[in-house]
């Protein structure tokens, strides 16, 4: 194979399978923002306690991967409840409170975080150590597997936003939260939810992209930044635009490395985010 | 009468204990050292070394007299972030609202912004910065580098290593900041000098500190098939991540690294086998000194994990600094600055240091020092070399 088609092809492949990653990541704070409209500063709080859950149960602890799994959802199920209930509540509609409540939630877990955790890089081990050649282009396993949990963890939260009950009733209030007041969907009961499901997806990005970084507690500020990105060009509250968006930040990014430098490469992902934006001001997907 | 004897006696105890800690209070003032430096975010691990050293080296100085007062340093901490906006707030307010005038500041990225307060305020900056002539230098007088610079450690090593290794293609992935792109620079200039025996600088990427993926990167520079890539001041997440990627993308060769902060146990967790073959300098594979053991047992004991690797050099500096400041007998930043520059010190934890840098920084701000090479095999740091880290 022609040597640069070959690079080409490489950095393709390291495109899509970050592209998903992002997409993981990104999840939670798409379903939030859509139901509620809350802006979740905290989101990449969430997903570093999942990667240090992995850590600390797994390899500290010594207890199965599937427990660990079990303890992770069932904890940031019940932390996203209890945030839901203790701030994000009382302060629906107001945007601007909001962020200062995520915001303040955010630096308040990455402090605690820093001394309960210390500053040393932690590691998970792999889940699925090795490489896969395909025509020359190498594809490491623990990626792979992260990017098929990605793919699942859209098709399980695409079925539950639009073939449930439960997923309507998230749809009426994120349309209008009075009119399904009055068609007796509990607004209350669907906000814990969606803000805990939220908080469950980050800390399961978190647990499956564990073994492919080092786990520090200011982890999670580059996803975060990258999720709302995301977000924004797919369309706010928009699953498929955030996939879609996903896969075309982390494919720019690679590509765009490969052929003009890593540095250009920044440069060229938000000229073109802001190109979409600029001519759909919505996002890829987004209503306006 | 006997009735008030138990309340007498309550107010006895009441008014000695009250005076009893206010007596050394009296006795003693604070000399103020500043840690202006990250201790959150990407970089926190080289500030919080900084802080520990620092505080370590407050409680082995004790108490201390200059001219006729006695003195305790009392370090005070101002986070940055690593940020340059950030540092330039954090130094005015250490210098105009808290009176520090000594401390040690950490990043040659946020040093740019505070050189002309430092010039104006006499500050006593003990930078932990790469770079080289950009800080120390005439114009600079308050500034010394209290680390290796990157061209004192390039100039000690690289050469031989290239040499002893027989690279002939050298690359570099950096941070994309002043210490990144300066490490770089550097690098091409002592590979140039070797053109005539077939050495080669192959390429040159960057990435922003704290990112996680360098696949697109590694691949520009794996096509160049370098026998070596050097990683700048990549820390210890950085470096492991690096080496796994670059190793999953099929690189065979050697690192190369220039920072303080790298935990061998660390990089093997994250890396394996794939860490194998990182050269670090400034990472002393056997305790140099009787001292580095035992701050690193202190630190240890003391916060339950290993010392980060800015620890022992700011302890010195502190240490160092305090000891001029005695025998000056003042704390007149420019008369102490002078003092310092021409001074020695035995007890570095690293070995006897000195200053120097006159000839290529015009300025003797510069620290001397020995400087080690170790390579990582099998998850620990093993000896490869160790240079006087001469400077002139």
């Amino acid at each position: 194979m022609d040597p640069y088609l070959h690079l080409l092809l490489q950095g393709l492949a390291i495109g899509v399978l970050t592209g998903i990653l992002y997409v993981l990541v990104a999840l939670g704070l798409t379903l939030i923002y859509g139901i509620l409209h809350i802006v979740n500063f905290a989101h990449g709080e969430i997903y570093m306690l999942g990667a240090m859950g992995v850590f600390y149960l797994q390899v500290v602890a010594g207890l199965p991967f599937a427990v660990t799994l079990v303890l992770i959802v069932v904890g940031s199920l019940l932390l996203g409840a209890v945030v839901e209930r203790a701030f994000f509540r009382s302060l629906r509609g107001q945007w601007l409170q909001l962020v200062v409540a995520s915001v303040g939630i955010s630096l308040v877990i990455q402090s605690v975080a820093w001394i309960a955790f210390g500053i040393q890089e932690k590691n998970v081990p792999s889940y699925l150590p090795g490489i896969v050649e395909v025509l020359g282009v190498r594809l490491p396993r623990e990626r792979l597997l992260a990017a098929g949990v990605g793919l699942v963890l859209v098709a399980v939260l695409y079925l539950l936003v639009y073939r449930t009950k439960a997923g309507l009733a998230m749809r009426a209030i994120e349309e209008d939260e009075e009119t399904a007041r009055m068609l007796g969907v509990n607004a209350d009961r669907v906000a814990t939810l969606s803000v805990a499901l939220g908080f469950v997806l980050a800390a399961l990005a978190g647990a499956f992209v564990a073994p492919i970084y080092s786990l520090n507690p200011g982890m999670g500020l580059e996803p975060i930044l990258m999720s709302f990105i995301i977000i924004i060009v797919g369309g706010l509250g928009s699953i498929t635009g955030t996939v879609l968006a996903g896969l075309l930040v982390g494919v720019l990014q690679s590509v765009g490395a490969v052929m003009f430098g890593a540095e250009a490469a920044y440069g060229l992902v938000f000229v073109a985010m802001i190109a979409i934006l600029v001519l759909r001001p919505a996002g890829l997907l987004g209503r306006v | 009468m006997t009735r008030r004897w138990p309340l007498a006696l309550f107010a006895a105890a009441v008014l000695v204990a009250g005076l009893v800690p206010a007596a050394p209070a009296h006795a003693q003032k604070a000399f103020k050292m500043g840690v202006i430096v990250p201790v959150s975010g990407p970089a926190a691990a080289f500030g919080l070394g900084c802080q520990r050293g620092l505080e370590f080296a407050a409680e082995d100085a004790g108490v201390f007299t200059v001219g006729n007062e006695k003195y305790k340093v009392e370090v005070v901490t101002y986070d940055t972030v690593y940020d340059p906006g950030k540092t330039v707030a954090a130094l005015n307010r250490a210098v105009y609202n808290d009176g520090v005038k000594y401390g040690i500041i950490i990043g040659a990225g946020v040093h740019p912004p505070i050189l002309p307060i430092i010039r104006e305020t006499g500050f006593l900056d003990l930078a932990f910065a790469a770079a080289g002539r950009q800080l120390t230098n005439a114009e600079n007088p308050t500034v010394f580098r209290i680390m290796a610079s990157s061209d004192q450690l390039y100039r000690t090593h690289l050469v031989p290593i290239i040499e002893k290794l027989n690279v002939k293609r050298i690359a570099t992935l950096g941070p994309n900041d002043e210490l990144g792109k300066n490490d770089a620079k550097v690098v091409r200039a002592q590979v140039a000098a070797l053109k005539g025996k077939g050495v080669q600088f192959v390429g040159e990427e960057y990435y922003e500190r704290g990112a996680k993926d360098f696949g697109p990167a590694l691949l520009r520079l794996i096509v160049q098939k370098p026998d070596l890539i050097e990683t700048d001041g990549s820390p210890t997440g950085s470096i492991a991540l690096i080496a796994k990627q670059a190793r999953e993308l099929g690189f065979q060769g050697y690192f190369l690294n220039s920072t303080a902060v790298l935990e061998a146990k660390a990089i093997s967790d994250i890396a394996g086998k794939a860490g194998d073959k990182i050269i670090a300098l400034r990472i002393w594979a056997k305790p140099p000194t009787p001292l580095y053991t035992q701050l690193a047992e202190r630190h240890q004991k003391k916060y339950g994990e290993a010392a980060p690797g800015t620890l022992w050099e700011a302890y010195a500096a502190a240490r160092w600094v305090v000891n001029v400041i005695q025998k000056t007998g003042t704390f007149d930043t420019k008369k102490v600055a002078d003092a310092l520059g021409q001074s020695t010190f035995a007890e570095h934890p690293f070995g006897p240091a000195s200053w120097g840098g006159e000839k290529n920084y015009g300025a003797k701000r510069q620290i001397v020092l020995p400087i080690p090479a170790s390579i990582l095999k099998d998850g620990k740091w093993e000896a490869f070399d160790v240079r006087p880290g001469k400077f002139e």
